[in-house]
């Protein structure tokens, strides 16, 4: 069970930074293109349709980890007040319920892959492949149902669901810890 | 339609579908489940069970794959990037420099720090929190009451939603269909007051807690002048993907990209940006894009149930014919705006409510405005209640985060200190309600 969550976690962190680089590339490639078509005339072709297909593989590839990773807004301002026991329950509900809605987008963007290729369709200029993309997205969706079940097994094990806040100030001081670590660090670098 | 076997009508099956997901609401289910389940349901009801199958087919590609949405986790990988690189520390000097000798001037300062991180940074608690990591200390230190500190960050940091770029923005053009860079035009005006405001807040905080607020500290010209020296590289980028927005030169996602790649540039030159801190801003804006798109997921299944039973054209038509004054109906949409987000976040309430209540602001008639004055001016304050929402009790999420960081100081404290923070928030959005000039008169520059 724990080795399925470690390696969940992992990919969900990889997919995402990935995603990440792909999205600075597409930044990059963009700029570059602005500067070619500014200066030099000369575009890159179809910069716009590689932009607009890699934005699929990018927001699909960041979904699961947001999902593991506290991004799952909730309202608890009704059930605040609530015991803790009732709590985790809905939360474990709330996971497997995203859970499942995502199992249908995964399932059914998988079955379309085959159609689109069957169809052959394109994009517009420089003629990509559409089924690339569709099937590009299709495993950051079964990472997020996958996500979704790991992030009910911790919720039931006990773990408590970070509000969009918590989150924040926990990464905010963990950066303070992180900043003073490293002078620690370059402090004894430095005397040795 | 299986409603129509059923014995269901449209509408009534429109009211089931908003019923179930307040409930699923209500029971801590995620946002984005308690739109995806119900929409689920009613798209079936309205449909077929196959007419469902057929469109979850297409739906990942068809909302993921769009060209404009790529502005968001640009916009928010470059506020990341300016995060990580400590530009706000530079920020914040520049602006205690410029106004740090007034009384109550290093709080001013933090406004202002606020106000220009906000022009590379489209998010409130991302702006409140990272000029709150350099600018807290130094107030503490300077002697600021807890209150005045931390009542000034949370308010300030929302300024970052308000100065164009911004992420609510972008989702709100994308949901009503409008030009983002009309919206971010609209925005400028609406964030110099915003800014002016929160300045006279200092002051008048300054002037009648004179306890609470230190005197300011001169520094030399040389000092003053090393200061504005790092400060020069973000100018130019707001300046460039600005003006290169308005101007007509490049499309905002394009305007994003070069933002993005050009703080990377400046932060990775700093000598600031490395290999983790890369990793942090592309992991941060994952989990927010994340979140974001989720969510969009989610609304699109619930809108397109609603599309089918025709709720939202019934309600507009509806609430246009009931002879109620339209900018008591306004009015009436804020005040419920602000309630609902003592409630619950900011952003999923916009994407839960606009599908109901855009097509409503669309069949008033508001000034004589045509369609898009009327969708950009909504937009504008729409805006303002999510800024008031950030910071108004008894979820601020701004203050909770803020108050958090400064760890010593009472809620009630802090509540206390943003309420003259929020009396501005109140006359500016009147002002906008009266005078749509105010955020409309930029926009016809727009290329």
């Amino acid at each position: 069970m724990n080795g399925f969550i470690s390696i969940v976690s992992r990919l969900c962190r990889l997919f995402a930074t990935l995603g990440g680089l792909l999205l600075l590339a597409i930044a990059a490639m963009t700029m570059v293109s602005i500067i070619g078509r500014y200066f030099f005339d000369t575009p890159i072709r179809g910069d716009f349709e590689m932009t607009k297909q890699g934005m699929g593989l990018v927001v699909a590839s960041f979904i699961p980890y947001c999902i593991l990773n506290g991004g799952n807004l909730i309202v608890d301002f009704f059930t605040s007040k609530a015991s803790a026991h009732t709590q985790r329950v809905l939360d474990t509900v709330g996971a497997l319920l995203t859970g499942a809605g995502l199992l249908l987008f995964a399932w059914k963007a998988t079955q379309a892959i085959a159609d689109v290729r069957e169809s052959n369709e394109v994009s517009g200029n420089i003629e990509l492949p559409l089924w690339w993309i569709y099937a590009g997205m299709a495993p950051s969706l079964w990472l997020a149902v996958l996500a979704s079940l790991v992030l009910a097994i911790k919720t039931w094990q006990g773990e408590h669901q970070e509000s969009e806040a918590d989150l924040i100030l926990r990464q905010a001081a963990d950066e303070k810890n992180d900043k003073a670590a490293n002078t620690k660090v370059s402090a004894t670098g430095a005397s040795a | 339609m299986i409603a129509i076997e059923l014995g269901l009508s449209q509408m009534a099956v429109g009211l089931m579908v908003m019923g179930l997901m307040l409930a699923l609401m209500v029971l801590r289910i995620p946002i984005a489940a308690t739109m995806l389940i119900p929409g689920f349901i009613g798209y079936m009801l309205l449909s077929s069970p196959a007419g469902l199958m057929s469109y979850m087919k297409g739906v990942a590609y068809a909302k993921l794959a769009v060209y404009d949405l790529s502005v968001i986790p640009l916009f928010l990988l470059m506020g990341y990037f300016a995060t990580q690189g400590g530009l706000s520390r530079d920020l914040f000097r520049a602006a205690n420099a410029l106004v740090g000798h007034v009384k109550g001037g290093m709080a001013m300062a933090a406004v202002l720090a606020c106000a220009l991180f906000g022009t590379v940074c489209g998010s409130s608690i991302a702006t409140a929190a990272t000029i709150g990591q350099v600018a807290i200390p130094e107030m503490k230190k300077l002697g600021y009451s807890g209150r005045v500190y931390t009542a000034t960050l949370a308010a300030g940091g929302t300024l970052g939603i308000l100065i164009p770029p911004s992420v609510i923005l972008v989702v709100y053009a994308i949901l009503t269909e409008q030009n983002i860079a009309k919206l971010f035009a609209a925005a400028a005006i609406p964030g110099i007051i915003a800014t002016i405001g929160y300045l006279f807040a200092v002051a008048w905080t300054a002037r009648k807690y004179p306890q609470h607020v230190p005197a300011g500290v001169r520094l030399s010209r040389a000092e003053r002048f090393a200061a504005y020296k790092p400060v020069w590289p973000i100018l130019i980028i707001f300046i460039t993907v600005f003006g290169g927005i308005y101007g007509g030169v490049f499309t905002p996602t394009e305007a994003a990209s070069v933002g993005a790649v050009c703080t990377f540039l400046v932060a990775f030159f700093k000598g600031e940006l490395k290999w983790d801190g890369i990793q942090k801003s592309l992991l941060g804006t994952a989990q927010n894009s994340g979140m974001i798109f989720l969510i969009f997921l989610g609304a699109d299944l619930m809108n397109s149930a609603l599309a089918l039973s025709q709720m939202p054209a019934q309600l507009a038509a509806l609430v246009a014919s009931s002879g109620i004054s339209p900018i008591v109906i306004i009015i009436m949409i804020l005040v419920f705006y602000i309630v609902l987000g003592g409630v619950m976040d900011e952003m999923s309430m916009i994407l839960l409510t606009l599908p109901i209540i855009f097509p409503i602001i669309m069949g008033l008639d508001l000034y004589g405005l045509n369609a898009e004055g009327k969708a950009i001016w909504f937009g504008m304050l729409i805006l303002m209640v999510v800024q008031i929402g950030l910071i108004a009790p008894p979820v601020g999420l701004n203050v909770y985060v803020i108050n958090g960081m400064a760890k010593d100081v009472p809620m009630i404290e802090s509540y206390k200190g943003v309420m003259p923070f929020l009396v501005t928030d109140f006359i500016r959005t009147a002002l906008l309600v009266v005078f749509p000039g105010l955020s409309l008169w930029l926009v016809q520059f727009v290329r």
